[in-house]
């Protein structure tokens, strides 16, 4: 081990590899752009057709594709989508009949209210139990922390939330089955509340483990036996030379994790008949309207990345081992 | 390479490893999950042999009748028997996800051989797009890909192996990685094996046991992505009494009949929950 780095250098390091990391997102949305454009491309359904609805003149449908440029060549198409995205204008939705832009981020907005507040019940709990199960390593506690996180892990989103709605939405009467979106703060409980459980059960399942395992490895590590033998408290032991080494990675989980917890809000969002992107993405897709279909799931790309990004750096600002490494 | 070293790696060569299902008799967890998980494989063969009502039977008189003696699980909006609608719907999912694991497995260890063998520009090509794979959300690219080709069995198997293939490349990229270096690869390939003949009858045997965990561990994430796009209505369709469809279809009657998705769902998460501990009790026995 060198000297530990200056406070600089460890800056401009973690900027380098922001700088970097944001460039490789930028490159991988366009990647994205043009596999979404070329796949709804193959949808069937005829853009005139649905606009203009089945009693209009096959001439009609054509003057309107004509003049709304479906007919141009594939890559001039692409150009011309990617271009009016970018100034923010993402198109109408056939379906709906409204603007896709204020559509697709209000919905979005919703859903990160659901997403945030999934987070806020899974990270401190998943964190605890994770500490303890591995504090208890091979006792009881530890066996039934793993065996119920494994079958959360394999369980789909949409039986949790059956079987919840039913005892506490049916039975007990304590939410609503399905979730508005909220206008106070008392609302905001009663109607995220069970939607929310459901989605940080899952998360709950994988962030246990990997804050199990972190705590297995710095248990065992050099330092913390120092701090136990120098008689420090165990409450001391663990909070100040266990817990920094347990949350890098489970921050690192969680943004390995957002693409998951995307599909699990698809599902969640659905069951609760909530109105969030998901629901938007998959209302789209079944009705094959194009213009909010594709603006949803380059939604869903940018929100990934940017929580991929965030969780990286975040996951390394903690970890002073890793921004030595990165100068 | 002296004689001496030839005869040490010739005499390593036919190293088989065991699959170590000995001691799985003792862990209880595997037991009841196989116990489970057989019991829905005979029941997804055996149930017209099994079901008191015929499953897709309609009986306006008896609708949303509550669970009795008569009807175990109670009747849905059409009057059929939750029960035997239950017993019945576990062969779509036991169809659908069992096709797609292996398929998966098939297609992530033919990738993850010549990625981890042939290592290079190929390997470096190979994992990018499967970390491109795994980065996409795994029902949002599916929803996308079935909205294009339509709902039908075929197109779902082909969709879940394709989001579950890059898993098992990965994994089996890094057993192959160790296994390259080995001395019975290096004694086949001085042998002037071609690498094809290696990468199959050589190295293939010996990470055997992580494809047979992987197969499991892929099958309980197939169950987990077959019932839910079933449950989005990409899945399997009308009538069949697939879990996933039974709850999106008896959503509607949650406050007044809340047992036409209970059973099902219940069904679901004992064939998951049993599905997940043979699959990490095969994986735990692997590892140690």
């Amino acid at each position: 081990m060198t000297e530990p780095p200056t406070e600089g250098r460890r800056s401009s390091a973690l900027t380098r590899l922001v700088l970097t990391r944001v460039g490789l997102a930028l490159l991988t949305l366009l990647l994205v752009s043009m596999l979404v454009f070329a796949t709804v491309q193959l949808l069937p359904g005829d853009l005139g057709r649905t606009v203009l609805g089945p009693y209009a003149t096959d001439e009609q449908v054509a003057a309107l594709n004509d003049r709304v440029g479906e007919d141009d060549p594939a890559p001039v198409r692409y150009a011309n989508w990617l271009s009016d995205f970018v100034r923010g204008d993402w198109g109408t939705s056939a379906a709906l009949r409204q603007p896709v832009r204020p559509l697709v981020l209000d919905r979005l907005a919703n859903s990160l209210l659901l997403a945030l507040y999934a987070l806020a019940l899974a990270v401190p709990v998943g964190v605890a139990l994770g500490m303890l199960a591995a504090r208890r390593r091979g006792r009881a506690l530890d066996a039934a922390v793993s065996t119920t996180s494994v079958s959360l892990l394999a369980m789909p989103e949409f039986v949790v939330g059956t079987i919840l709605s039913i005892l506490f939405a049916v039975e007990l009467g304590w939410f609503p089955v399905s979730a508005r979106v909220p206008d106070d703060v008392a609302s905001f409980f009663h109607q995220l509340t069970l939607p929310a459980t459901v989605l940080a059960l899952v998360l709950f399942g994988s962030l246990t483990r990997v804050a199990r395992a972190a705590t297995l490895s710095a248990l065992d590590a050099e330092y913390t036996r120092t701090a136990t033998l120098k008689g420090l408290p165990t409450r001391t032991v663990l909070a100040r030379h266990v817990l920094p080494n347990v949350l890098p990675p489970t921050v690192a989980a969680i943004g390995a994790h957002v693409g998951y917890l995307v599909g699990g809000i698809v599902v969640v969002e659905t069951l609760f008949a909530y109105p969030g992107l998901g629901k938007l993405l998959l209302d789209s897709a079944l009705a094959h309207d194009l213009a909010p279909l594709q603006a949803c799931v380059l939604a869903t790309a940018v929100v990934v990345m940017v929580a991929n990004l965030a969780a990286d750096v975040v996951a390394s600002a903690l970890n002073p081992r890793l921004r030595r490494a990165a100068s | 390479m002296s004689a001496h070293q030839w005869q040490a790696a010739v005499g390593t060569w036919p190293r088989r490893s065991s699959l170590g299902v000995r001691g799985l008799g003792r862990s209880p967890a595997f037991l009841i999950g196989a116990a489970v998980l057989l019991f829905w494989v005979v029941d997804a063969v055996a149930w017209p042999l099994l079901v008191p009502y015929d499953p897709q039977a309609v009986a306006p008189a008896e609708t949303l009748q509550a669970p009795s003696a008569e009807h175990w699980f109670g009747t849905d909006d059409l009057g059929r028997d939750v029960f035997s609608r239950v017993l019945a719907g576990a062969t779509s999912v036991l169809t659908v996800a069992p096709a797609a694991a292996l398929l998966a497995v098939a297609v992530g260890v033919a990738i993850g051989l010549a990625a981890g063998y042939l290592g290079g520009a190929i390997d470096e090509v190979l994992m990018r797009v499967t970390d491109a794979l795994l980065a996409f959300p795994l029902v949002v690219g599916a929803v996308l890909v079935l909205a294009v080709t339509g709902v039908s069995r075929l197109h779902l198997v082909v969709v879940i192996a394709l989001v579950l293939a890059p898993l098992t490349a990965r994994t089996v990229r890094a057993a192959v990685r160790n296994e390259r270096e080995r001395e019975y690869v290096e004694a086949a390939r001085l042998r002037g094996d071609s690498g094809a003949y290696i990468m199959v009858a050589e190295i293939l045997p010996n990470v055997a046991a992580i494809v047979v965990a992987e197969s499991t561990t892929r099958l309980a994430a197939a169950i987990f992505a077959a019932s839910t796009l079933s449950f989005l209505g990409l899945g399997i369709e009308q009538p069949s009494p697939d879990w996933g469809l039974s709850v999106a279809l008896g959503r509607v009657f949650l406050q007044t009949a809340p047992w036409i998705v209970l059973f099902p769902a219940l069904a679901l998460a004992t064939l998951v929950v049993g599905a997940t501990a043979v699959a990490d009790g095969l994986r735990l026995r692997i590892e140690r």
